[in-house]
């Protein structure tokens, strides 16, 4: 008969006891630790997501009982010019913040782990500033660094000769989509450049030695070594980038409200105002394109995944 | 042997509080709680007046009927805007003094219609205000008209004949001072009554328009462009305006000024019955074209700022606080709003575009729904008619008084505009708004329809006139052909809805 299989035995042994106890302990552990955060996981996100996708079968404007329309809202969304719009402004800084706010924080970084300056810390403090105000701070202070009258940047213009009056950069169509790239880059960039100088801390210096004696530059030290070495790190931060930029909509809200005439508006933001905004309200055609939204994010990781995989070095 | 199944007890209890609380986030209320409990023992004093005859005349009031010993909390959802809320506290606490078996529970906030929109979609009466501001979510009409559709506003039509608190015999229909035939309908009822008027138009400084000579009541569009012109060439902004909400613009040439266009045309009763029923044409109706090409004629005078789609509702009245706008599109509310901007000389004057060529022509302002709070129909009665109650209340004099005095609002009692010592104590931009009137044949005009309509093609073309706005004021894209695209989708969304 073996040890496990008689209980009454068993009993009498205390190493065996000890044993199933600690084991016991173990999975009370780890349920008290998970099951909490789970279950706010299902109530608070998980279930929230499914009940939208059983919304957006639905023409219900929270008010009158929803009426069950299938998959016309995705329909109407196919043929919404206001849609594609909105996703060409999404692409447009997708592609701008996303590099722009990797490439800064990644030369920052390297310059701050690397070159040893004196006051490394208290810039540390200075670039990641940004980064602990709320989107509407960043916002309204960009805000005023836009106005036509009194705004920063029309004065600084004219420090350099260059005075174009009392131009709005939020008012004009053909200026305010990309006057809104630099608040989100300044805003983001500060957070991934913490996170990139930490990576950066764990190279060994060694391998900058190395490539020292051979001749190496700062660019090929930064690109051939350092960014290899950190780019699961990267494609992390890369994905974040663009999930955030492609759900995010406050910065925008604030600034512009999606105008003027609609030259700022993103998925998100129409898709708020069609939920919440002067008009009807219409929470199925909302969430038909929130499901838009999770598409394309899933897309989105799907396709870094396929370009970023086997990129990563190890040291 | 126990401790193992001790321990698996207290994983359980962790598991079960967590699935409770998953359960509360989908527990819906039918009001079986208290509020029934307070209905169900109210009912026989509150339904009926006449029903509490059994009960001694000192277990009522006097002025209601209404039980003094059951007490009623009302949560009301209070919009606090540029008026404050020191006006309202004070009728809060008057009525409750008076009333004391009632109390509130006030939510105040800049942002209510957020806090009411969520409610509303929570789907939970006994959670709901019973006293909420008409500041819905979306700001215009369309939610309310939803409400109403769905039967989820207490009408409030029987409030006209409700006697005065404070002027025995009279009703307030009897002593209010014009707004009524301007009231807010939806489906032909009164779903929030005034307490106060809310005129929107042109704001100006009298100082600056003294100094300069300009013509201060413009009584056709002939005069009225050419003072743009006169400002404009004094190197002023004519008009100023928040373009990052182009309803501002709507405030000066919008709803209203179509009516007055109709009327001019002799078109009206067509016009108002087409625009309240959603019957096309309405983007591309005479009125609509007319009232558009007016605004383009005035883009092309650069009569709006440029970068105007960039300025908030704060930079536009600072522009005129300012001097560097000779006339702002906004509300009466504007002077408290920015009490504290406000340089010394500053006088108010206040003027409505006239949009006709004949200088006696009815002149066409806006009544906004925000005079006033809707009461949830799913309520208690005793919550409702005590609801009705404080509505009733804020048409005292010494309410109306401090909501003149102190939240810069227009009153809407007889007596109190009869009354000179009262009307003295007006801000004076509601002074210069009744000053337009007395001096001008005017109408108040609500922008409330009848009926909504939930095709996506509505929201489309609503959507596409609020971002052409800004353009058209720009003088960068023609009105008509935008005008007619939005009413293509128009005559898609209500051919929908048939």
């Amino acid at each position: 008969m073996s040890e496990l299989s008689n209980p009454v035995a068993n009993a009498a042994v205390p190493g065996v006891n000890w044993n199933r106890k600690a084991k016991f302990q173990k999975r009370l552990f780890i349920l008290l630790a998970t099951v909490p955060m789970f279950a706010g996981y299902i109530v608070f996100t998980l279930y929230p997501n499914l009940l939208s996708v059983y919304y957006s079968l639905l023409n219900w404007d929270g008010i009158k009982e929803p009426v069950f329309v299938g998959l016309d809202n995705f329909g109407n969304l196919l043929k919404d010019e206001f849609v594609w719009r909105a996703l060409r402004h999404n692409l447009i800084l997708m592609g701008t913040v996303t590099p722009a706010v990797i490439l800064i924080s990644l030369i920052l970084a390297y310059l701050i782990a690397n070159k040893g300056y004196r006051f490394s810390s208290l810039f540390k403090v200075i670039f990641f500033f940004p980064n602990i105000l709320s989107t509407v701070a960043i916002s309204l202070l960009w805000a005023f660094v836009y106005d036509g009258s009194f705004g920063l940047l029309n004065a600084g213009l004219r420090l350099f000769g260059v005075d174009i009056g009392n131009y709005y950069w939020l008012g004009e169509t053909g200026t305010a989509i990309w006057a809104i790239i630099p608040p989100s880059v300044w805003g983001a960039a500060g957070f991934y450049f913490v996170i990139f100088v930490n990576a950066m801390s764990t190279i060994p210096k060694s391998l900058y030695e190395a490539a020292i004696l051979e001749g190496a530059s700062h660019r090929i030290r930064l690109f051939n070594i350092t960014v290899p070495l950190i780019m699961p790190i990267i494609r992390i931060a890369v994905l974040f980038l663009m999930l955030g930029v492609f759900k995010g909509f406050e910065n925008i809200l604030i600034l512009t409200n999606g105008g003027p005439s609609g030259s700022t508006e993103v998925l998100g933001l129409y898709m708020f105002n069609i939920a919440f905004g002067s008009g009807i309200h219409n929470y199925g055609y909302a969430s038909a394109i929130g499901m838009l939204l999770f598409i394309i994010l899933v897309a989105a990781k799907l396709t870094i995944d396929r370009f970023t995989a086997n990129r990563d070095s190890e040291f | 042997m126990f401790q193992p199944a001790r321990r698996w007890s207290a994983a359980l209890i962790c598991l079960i509080i967590v699935s409770m609380l998953a359960a509360c986030t989908g527990n819906k209320e039918n009001g079986s709680g208290s509020p029934e409990a307070r209905a169900t023992t109210s009912a026989s004093a509150s339904t009926e007046p006449s029903a509490s005859s059994e009960a001694s005349e000192s277990d009522v009031y006097p002025e209601n009927g209404l039980p003094k010993d059951e007490k009623v909390t009302l949560k009301f959802a209070y919009w606090e805007n540029g008026s404050g809320r020191e006006w309202i506290d004070y009728a809060i606490d008057t009525f409750t003094k008076r009333f004391p078996n009632v109390s509130f529970d006030t939510t105040y906030s800049p942002k209510i219609d957020t806090i009411i929109g969520t409610k509303i979609s929570a789907g939970n009466d006994e959670d709901m205000f019973d006293i909420f501001s008409t500041l819905l979510p979306g700001g215009g009409p369309a939610m309310a008209t939803s409400l109403a559709e769905a039967g989820k506003l207490e009408p409030q039509d029987d409030l006209w004949d409700h006697k005065a608190f404070d002027n025995e015999g009279k009703t307030l229909k009897e002593v209010q001072s014009g707004i009524y035939e301007g009231r807010t309908l939806i489906l032909d009822k009164m779903y929030a009554l005034p307490y106060g008027q809310s005129v929107t138009g042109l704001f100006y400084n009298k100082t600056l328009f003294e100094q300069n000579g300009w013509n201060q009541n413009p009584k056709t569009w002939g005069e009225f462009t050419e003072l743009v012109d006169k400002i404009k060439a004094a190197g002023l902004i004519p008009i100023s305006y928040p373009g990052k909400y182009p309803v501002y613009l709507g405030f000066t040439f919008g709803i209203s000024q179509m009516f007055e266009l109709a009327e001019i045309n002799g078109n009206l009763e067509k016009f108002n019955d087409d625009y309240r029923n959603y019957k096309a044409p309405f983007y591309a109706s005479p009125e609509s074209v007319s009232l558009y090409d007016k605004v383009y004629e005035l883009a092309k005078k650069k009569a709006f700022p440029d970068g105007v789609a960039a300025l908030t509702h704060t930079q536009s009245q600072m522009q005129l606080l300012q001097g560097q706008a000779a006339m702002a599109s906004t509300g009466e509310w504007v002077q408290n709003e920015m009490k504290d901007s406000i340089p010394d000389g500053f006088k108010w004057g206040f003027m409505l575009a006239p949009m006709g060529d004949n200088p006696e022509s009815t002149k066409y302002y806006q009544i906004f729904a925000g005079g006033g709070h809707f009461i949830w129909a799913n309520k208690p009665d005793l919550n409702k008619k005590w609801a009705k109650e404080f509505l009733a209340w804020l048409w005292n004099l010494d309410v109306q008084q401090l909501y003149a005095e102190k939240a810069g609002g227009l009153p809407i009692r007889s007596d109190f505009m009869n009354d000179a010592a009262l009307v003295d104590k007006l801000q004076d931009a509601p002074k210069a708004v009744l000053e337009y009137m007395a001096n001008n044949s005017v109408k108040g005009n609500s922008e409330a329809r009848n009926k909504s309509l939930t095709d996506t093609n509505a929201e489309k073309a609503r959507k596409l006139m609020e971002e052409s706005v800004n353009e058209i004021a720009s003088g960068k894209k023609e009105p008509l052909p935008t005008l007619q695209q939005a009413e293509d989708l128009l005559v898609k969304a209500i051919a929908a809805q048939q």
